[in-house]
């Protein structure tokens, strides 16, 4: 998943009321953080390479090299694997329309053919980890119309604990997010999945970098709680802001 | 030998260095071991792969890019080698044309499994339930693939200058044809002469050639519908036989004909995703040389189809779910239209990133075979794959699955890639 991919999990979630603000801060509302999140310097466009890496809770790991591109505030992204040579050549390609729709298709270098996903499928696990295609894409811009956010408390730092849940209506696998967001970095540090009122998978963001002027987190995990299975990210190879071509961003780029 | 590879891989990375180029070696080893229900050992074999790719042109979009592999493989259980070129191509870069020149693989369609216009390649039917993708065969092929960008109409343009056949099935899963034919009176059948293959020569009357358009739908959570046409020819053949006389009077051998119909195929295909399922459809009718059903060396024309949905369960769970209707015009004069009417259902749970479970269900409505395919795979480190794979028959004796009845076998496979 790309930094931005998280950055506008945040940006997506408004927020509505506040409670429990125990603390010193410098926003007093839900609102203002989001706000805050959402006014935060982040790349419009982004290159990098990422690895990932699936362990079982008995400690055997699997790992998965990618190149992913993003443009267009996340807008538009494209994950193509370039190992392990088994899966080499697959790739993923997703679009979020104005109306906060969003078009995927995966590539299989196998068969040699490109194949739609349907909303439903965006719950399946991305490649095998424990990311899901939602959380790799849905958590984007069109997020905003999905979710109602509001503050739960703010602990010392201050960090401030939102809770997000789904609008009626909203096409997302989850019942329930809470995140963790740092007044000092306003990237979150942990986003919990709640499905069927059980927690599902815990996200931390372990590790931020500065590149090209902005703070980009590099170290993600995500766990799934039934499992115990974790799959790690680590992003480098930054390339911010050069123009991507829109020829990236196509059925033609996936395949080539 | 060796002097000259070393020489010809010497010259290889010359060439790209030269031309800014990259080279990416890898390859895949596989061995398979299968058990059928009889007691016999349909394969043992040991295949190994090696392929090279690269791109030429520096940047995210390179100029040009190629493919090559060798295959080999070696069953001991037929004691048969097999060396081969496998795809060998390069892509050309061209605005927005891609120019796609060598042995290689194309496909057509929109649905899994049953693809009525997936029709530009031969396939290698030794073990006939194989994964369709597997089967296809690369031959020379010249392709442009011309894109509207950004998401217009794409148009796909194929041409197939040589005629390759498909491998035909192992003799375990020959079929009786009707290769009968009534002598006339007093005209004894004594044996049979040699099989007259007619297998059309490299002459420009049987170049192949056909054109997809693909037009993409900004409808629902994405969608498309193409329209195809092909010219060809059959790569499996029609049986029909001929009486050859002898040197006795009253007395003529059977002589049976293998011929390779020349056909017209129209099809249509088209993908929607929704918020909850995938809708697929493809259907195409193949016009033969033979309309009317009078002449039987030539197959009758026909139509297949195939509906399919596809939905993702809570727990994660990919099924599909497929109707498919095939049907071949009756001779003339005659009532033996053949309609098979058929379904395929298909289950995919990745129990996490090391195992996963697939199976199968193909059941055909007409005669009431069918076959039942479950699956597991585990990885037991990256690019290391296990697969036990059970294919199980049946039906009564003579039908469509049933006749394979005797076949129902587990196959194990070991792949590391590489």
């Amino acid at each position: 998943m790309s930094s931005r991919t998280f950055l506008t999990v945040l940006a997506a979630i408004s927020m509505v009321g506040a409670g429990g603000l125990t603390h010193a801060q410098k926003y007093t509302t839900g609102e203002a953080v989001m706000n805050a999140v959402d006014n935060r310097r982040s790349p419009a466009n982004l290159v990098s390479a990422m690895t990932m890496t699936i362990t079982t809770e008995s400690g055997q790991s699997l790992t998965r090299q990618m190149q992913v591109w993003s443009a267009d505030d996340g807008n538009k992204e494209v994950v193509k694997f370039t190992a392990p040579a088994d899966i080499k050549g697959s790739g993923f390609l997703s679009t979020t329309l104005a109306d906060g729709s969003t078009q995927s298709m995966i590539y299989l270098p196998a068969l040699d053919r490109t194949r739609r996903i349907a909303g439903g499928q965006k719950q399946e696990a991305f490649f095998g980890s424990d990311f899901s295609y939602e959380d790799i894409t849905d958590l984007q811009s069109g997020t905003s119309k999905k979710y109602e956010s509001k503050l739960l408390k703010v602990d010392p730092g201050p960090v401030y604990v939102v809770e997000s849940t789904p609008k009626p209506g909203a096409d997302t696998a989850y019942d329930k997010l809470i995140l963790q967001i740092p007044e000092a970095t306003l990237i979150p540090t942990r986003i919990e999945f709640y499905r069927n009122g059980g927690l599902l998978k815990v996200m931390t963001i372990n590790k931020t970098a500065e590149v090209g002027g902005y703070t980009l987190p590099t170290d993600f995990q995500m766990k799934t709680v039934a499992s115990g299975s974790t799959t790690t990210i680590q992003e480098s190879d930054f390339s911010v802001e050069k123009s991507i071509p829109a020829e990236v961003f196509t059925e033609r780029f996936l395949r080539r | 030998m060796r002097r000259a590879l070393v020489i010809l891989l010497l010259l290889v990375l010359a060439a790209t260095a030269a031309a800014q180029a990259s080279i990416h070696l890898g390859g895949e080893v596989k061995a398979t071991f299968g058990v059928a229900f009889d007691g016999t050992l349909p394969i043992a074999a040991s295949c190994l792969t090696l392929h090279a790719n690269g791109n030429v042109g520096s940047g995210v979009l390179p100029d040009a890019s190629y493919e090559a592999e060798f295959i080999g493989c070696y069953d001991a259980a037929t004691g048969q080698t097999d060396v081969h070129l496998g795809k060998a191509y390069a892509t050309v870069y061209l605005g927005d044309t891609d120019l796609i020149v060598g042995q290689q693989i194309a496909f057509w369609g929109s649905t899994d499994a049953v693809n009525p216009e997936d029709v530009l390649n031969p396939r290698d039917l030794t073990y006939p339930v194989a994964d369709p993708a597997a089967q296809r065969i690369p031959v020379p092929m010249i392709r442009a693939i011309v894109h509207d960008q950004p998401d217009g109409v794409k148009l796909d343009l194929v041409v197939i200058p040589v005629f390759r056949a498909s491998q035909e099935p192992g003799p375990a899963w020959q079929t009786t044809t009707s290769t009968s034919i009534t002598p006339p009176p007093g005209v004894t059948i004594v044996g049979q002469a040699a099989t007259v293959d007619n297998l059309p020569e490299a002459k420009l009357a049987n170049v192949q050639f056909g054109a997809r358009a693909t037009l993409d739908l900004s409808v629902l959570s994405g969608g498309d519908v193409s329209v195809a046409y092909f010219h060809g020819i059959r790569t499996t053949p029609t049986a029909s036989a001929n009486l050859v006389a002898t040197s006795t009077a009253g007395q003529v051998l059977l002589e049976p004909v293998l011929n390779y119909d020349r056909y017209d195929l129209l099809g249509a295909d088209f993908s929607l995703a929704t918020s909850h399922a995938v809708f697929r459809g493809e259907a195409a009718y193949t016009f033969t040389h033979d309309p009317n059903g009078t002449d039987p060396a030539i197959g009758n024309p026909g139509y297949r189809a195939v509906l399919e949905a596809e939905h993702t369960f809570a727990s994660g769970a990919v099924g599909t779910l497929e109707g498919i209707v095939e049907h071949t015009n009756a001779d003339q004069g005659q009532d033996n239209a053949i309609t098979e009417i058929s379904s395929l259902a298909t289950i995919q749970y990745d129990a996490s990133a090391r195992l996963s479970a697939q199976a199968a269900w193909l059941h055909d409505f007409t005669d009431g075979s069918g076959m039942l395919r479950p699956q597991l795979s585990y990885t037991f480190a990256d690019g290391v794959t296990g697969t036990a794979d059970l294919a199980v028959f049946y039906g009564r004796e003579g039908s469509r699955y049933g006749a394979w009845r005797n076949n129902s076998q587990l196959r194990l496979s070991l792949t590391y890639a590489f």
